[in-house]
C-alpha cells in the first residue's frame, strides 16, 4: 500500500463518479454519483497525510510542536468535506422529493422552472 | 518505518477491488434501492481503508455519517420514488461522458506516475529518530502555551513542562480535537452554521405547499 496505490484508487472512483453524473438522468443517481466523488477526494486527503513529510518538519533546530501537528491536516479537510457532502445530500434529497411532487417524475431534463 | 507486510498489501487490494466493483454497480445497475444498497458497500469498504491508514476518527465518522445516515437518507428517499424513477431514460451523452471520464483519469494516472513525492519513506531511523518517534511511537512536549517544541526523552531537569504523548500516527484523535479548538476554529463554527441552515432549509423546501401550487 502505497501513496500512489492510494492516488490511483482515489482517482478511479473519481473518474466513476464523473461518469456517473455526466451520464445519468435519474435525480438520484446523480446524487448518488457526487457522493462517490466527495469520498475520493477524502481518500486522497487522508492519503497525503499519511504519505507526504510534513513541511518544515527536516529544518535543523528544535522542532515546534504545531509543525508536528501539521501532519494531520489532511484529516481535518476530510471531516470538512463529509461535513458538507451530509449537508449537500439531505438538501438535495429534500429538492428531489419537491421537484417530484411537481413533475411527477425524476427526470432532470423535466426540471426548466428557474429557466423561465 | 510504515509496516508494509504482504497481508496488508493483500486486504488492500482486495478492499480496493471491492470499492471500484461496487461503485461500478451504482453507476451502471438500473434499481435505484440496489444502487443505494452498493454505495453502502462502498461506504463501508472506504471505512476500512481509512482504518489501514491509521485515521481511526475519519473511518469511525465515515462509517457514522455516510454509512448509518447517508445510506439510509438514500435508501428512504428511494423507496418513496422507486415508482417514479423508471420514467428517467439514459442520457444520449453517454459515449461522450465516458470517453471524458476516461481521459480524466488516463491525466490523474499520468500526474501521479510523474510527480517525485516527497513521502516520509525518506526518513531514515538513525539520522532523524527524534521525528520517526513523534510520527510512530512516542514524544514528550516541553513547555508552554506558544511555545511547545518536542524532544523524545522527558529532560526533567530542564525544568520546563513536559506531556508524554503517542506518536500522532497511531494516536490522531487527540491532535483532531486540538485543531478543531485551536487552528480550525472558524472553519468548525462555519461548518456548525452550514449544518443549520442545510437542515432548515431542507425542511423548509420539503413542506407540503398550503395552497399556491408553484412549489
Amino acid at each position: 500500500m502505497t501513496l500512489e496505490n492510494l492516488l490511483i484508487l482515489s482517482a478511479a472512483l473519481f473518474s466513476i463518479g464523473t461518469y456517473g453524473v455526466l451520464s445519468n438522468r435519474n435525480f438520484i443517481s446523480i446524487i448518488m454519483s457526487l457522493e462517490l466523488i466527495f469520498n475520493s477526494l477524502v481518500i486522497a486527503g487522508v492519503a497525503f497525510s499519511r504519505f507526504i513529510l510534513p513541511f518544515g518538519i527536516l529544518d535543523d533546530g528544535d522542532i515546534h510542536s504545531s509543525t508536528l501537528r501539521n501532519a494531520l491536516s489532511g484529516h481535518m479537510f476530510g471531516i470538512f468535506i463529509i461535513a458538507v457532502a451530509a449537508t449537500e445530500a439531505a438538501l438535495a434529497l429534500a429538492l428531489v422529493f419537491a421537484l417530484s411532487r411537481v413533475n411527477k417524475n425524476l427526470n432532470i431534463e423535466n426540471v426548466s422552472e428557474m429557466r423561465e | 518505518m510504515i509496516e508494509n507486510s504482504l497481508f496488508t498489501d493483500l486486504i488492500f487490494y482486495i478492499v480496493s477491488a471491492m470499492i471500484i466493483s461496487l461503485a461500478i454497480i451504482v453507476i451502471f445497475i438500473n434499481d435505484i434501492f440496489r444502487a443505494a444498497i452498493a454505495l453502502a458497500g462502498t461506504f463501508l469498504g472506504i471505512a476500512v481503508i481509512y482504518f489501514m491508514l491509521n485515521a481511526e476518527f475519519i473511518g469511525a465518522v465515515q462509517i457514522l455519517v455516510y454509512v448509518g445516515a447517508i445510506s439510509v437518507l438514500m435508501a428512504f428517499a428511494v423507496m418513496f420514488l422507486r415508482t417514479l424513477s423508471k420514467s428517467a431514460t439514459p442520457s444520449s451523452y453517454r459515449p461522450f461522458s465516458f470517453i471524458i471520464s476516461v481521459l480524466v483519469f488516463i491525466s490523474f494516472v499520468i500526474g501521479i506516475y510523474n510527480i517525485e513525492w516527497k513521502t516520509i519513506d525518506i526518513l531514515d531511523d538513525s539520522n532523524d529518530k527524534n521525528i520517526v518517534e513523534a510520527l510512530s511511537g512516542k514524544y514528550y512536549e516541553l513547555g508552554y502555551g506558544e511555545q511547545v517544541y518536542i524532544s523524545n526523552n522527558q529532560n526533567s531537569d530542564s525544568g520546563l513542562l513536559s506531556v508524554e504523548n503517542e506518536g500522532i500516527y497511531i494516536d490522531s484523535t487527540s491532535v483532531i480535537g486540538t485543531f478543531l479548538v485551536q487552528e480550525y476554529l472558524l472553519a468548525f463554527q462555519i461548518i456548525g452554521l452550514i449544518l443549520v441552515v442545510g437542515v432548515v432549509g431542507g425542511l423548509l423546501i420539503m413542506k407540503e405547499p398550503d395552497e399556491d401550487k408553484t412549489l
